[in-house]
């Protein structure tokens, strides 16, 4: 069998329990392509990247159409991810494989301490601020501190460009906690974003010629499906014990790619 | 107003959807041909990398990989559609200032587009 086949069948799985834990695909479809197949870990990156655009696409036009997502601060927010996307995707070219490994090993091990702070409804503390319109036009919330807001923005930015992954662990919390947005419209608006983010940095990637079309390719096609279906699936779930179960798993990944960055095998 | 909104909301989602289904399309179609004319015992390291800069010719040559590049393109172009729609609607809703917003994150995908790609 091809490679190719499994890294359908791996896409699958990383974009149907993607959406099921709510996790960026990014974050399992790069240790599955450096762990596994021995992609190199640029081309995992670019081939990551193309991922979280399906999946984003996939899920903002679920989230679109409940008029969950407020576009204009999105817009607004992209400003500053699309240039940090870019910026974040050039540093990445320079930058020794082993550090990104390296990076990204600290990015799992934040992912996995996000989820089991995360209380069992999803929803991360009380939630005050539900508004009834979650179109911002007519003010039903007000957005607090936006230059600080654009300053993360950036950085989320740099972070989907430079490691591969949607960014939506930093816009979700800098919007709902720093801007005071209502956190369903939060996480509606980073997932519009999230798309048009990483196909910033995407381009970036094919100049270098590090989307490799087979492996993207593949891997894009599984994950499609298995969002698609994810999201289908999502209100019949209930993920609580596979989200803390999953906890141990971000951690296992995040010691593998640690020493992969550092030269060292663990014993898988 | 609010139908007109309401239409550029399912306007968005539909191109999100159209664009992404026919990207899978692609992707089935290149990956299926790759699979069939290809040995069965295809590892990662046998391949040479295509060049993106000559999509297009190979695309005429029918080439399998040149499919799953449009497939791929296509995919990462859908959120720049995106943008221009949300350009249009704000035009059509005459708010100028989300429309320059929206107008100033199409130039930077754009020129980020060209400078890479050409």
């Amino acid at each position: 069998m091809s490679d190719f086949f499994f890294m359908i069948v791996g896409g699958i799985l990383a974009g149907l329990l993607g959406s099921v834990l709510g996790l960026g695909g990014g974050v399992l479809i790069i240790p599955m392509l450096t762990l596994v197949f021995g992609v190199p870990m640029r081309e995992a990156i670019g081939a990551s990247l193309v991922c979280v655009i399906a999946t984003s696409s996939g899920a903002a036009s679920l989230y679109v159409k409940k008029r969950l997502t407020d576009i204009r601060l999105g817009m607004t927010l992209e400003l500053a991810t699309t240039l940090g996307a870019v910026v974040g995707g050039v540093i990445a070219g320079i930058m020794r494989p082993q550090i990104l490994s390296i990076l990204f090993s600290s990015l799992l091990a934040y992912t996995a301490w996000t989820m089991l702070r995360r209380k069992p409804d999803g929803s991360r503390g009380d939630e005050t601020r539900t508004a009834s319109n979650f179109d911002n036009r007519d003010g039903s919330y007000n957005i607090t501190h936006l230059p600080l807001g654009m300053g993360a923005s950036f950085f989320a930015g740099n972070i989907s460009g430079l490691l591969g992954v949607g960014g939506g662990i930093i816009k979700v919390p800098v919007m709902y906690l720093l801007m005071r947005v209502p956190l369903k419209t939060a996480v509606a608006t980073s997932n519009f974003m999230i798309g048009v983010t990483a196909s910033a940095g995407a381009f970036v990637y094919f100049s270098r010629g590090e989307i490799h079309p087979l492996v993207a390719g593949s891997t894009m096609l599984g994950v499609f499906f298995g969002a698609t279906l994810g999201s289908r699936l999502l209100p019949k779930i209930k993920a609580e014990y596979l989200k803390k179960a999953f906890v141990f798993v971000l951690l296992y990944l995040s010691l593998e790619m640690l020493f992969k960055g550092l030269g060292l095998h663990l014993l898988f | 107003m609010t139908d007109k909104k309401e239409k550029v909301y399912a306007y968005v989602s539909t191109i999100l959807l159209i664009g992404s289904f026919c990207s899978a399309g692609f992707l089935i179609l290149g990956l299926g041909m790759f699979f069939l004319q290809t040995h069965p015992h295809n590892h990662l390291q046998d391949l040479i990398r295509p060049c993106f800069s000559n999509i297009f010719s190979n695309l005429l040559r029918g080439k399998p990989t040149a499919i799953v590049n449009l497939g791929i393109l296509l995919m990462v172009l859908t959120p720049l559609l995106r943008v221009v729609v949300a350009v249009f609607s704000f035009l059509a809703e005459r708010d100028f200032r989300y429309a320059t917003i929206a107008f100033g994150v199409m130039l930077i995908l754009l020129f980020t587009i060209v400078a890479n790609l050409f």
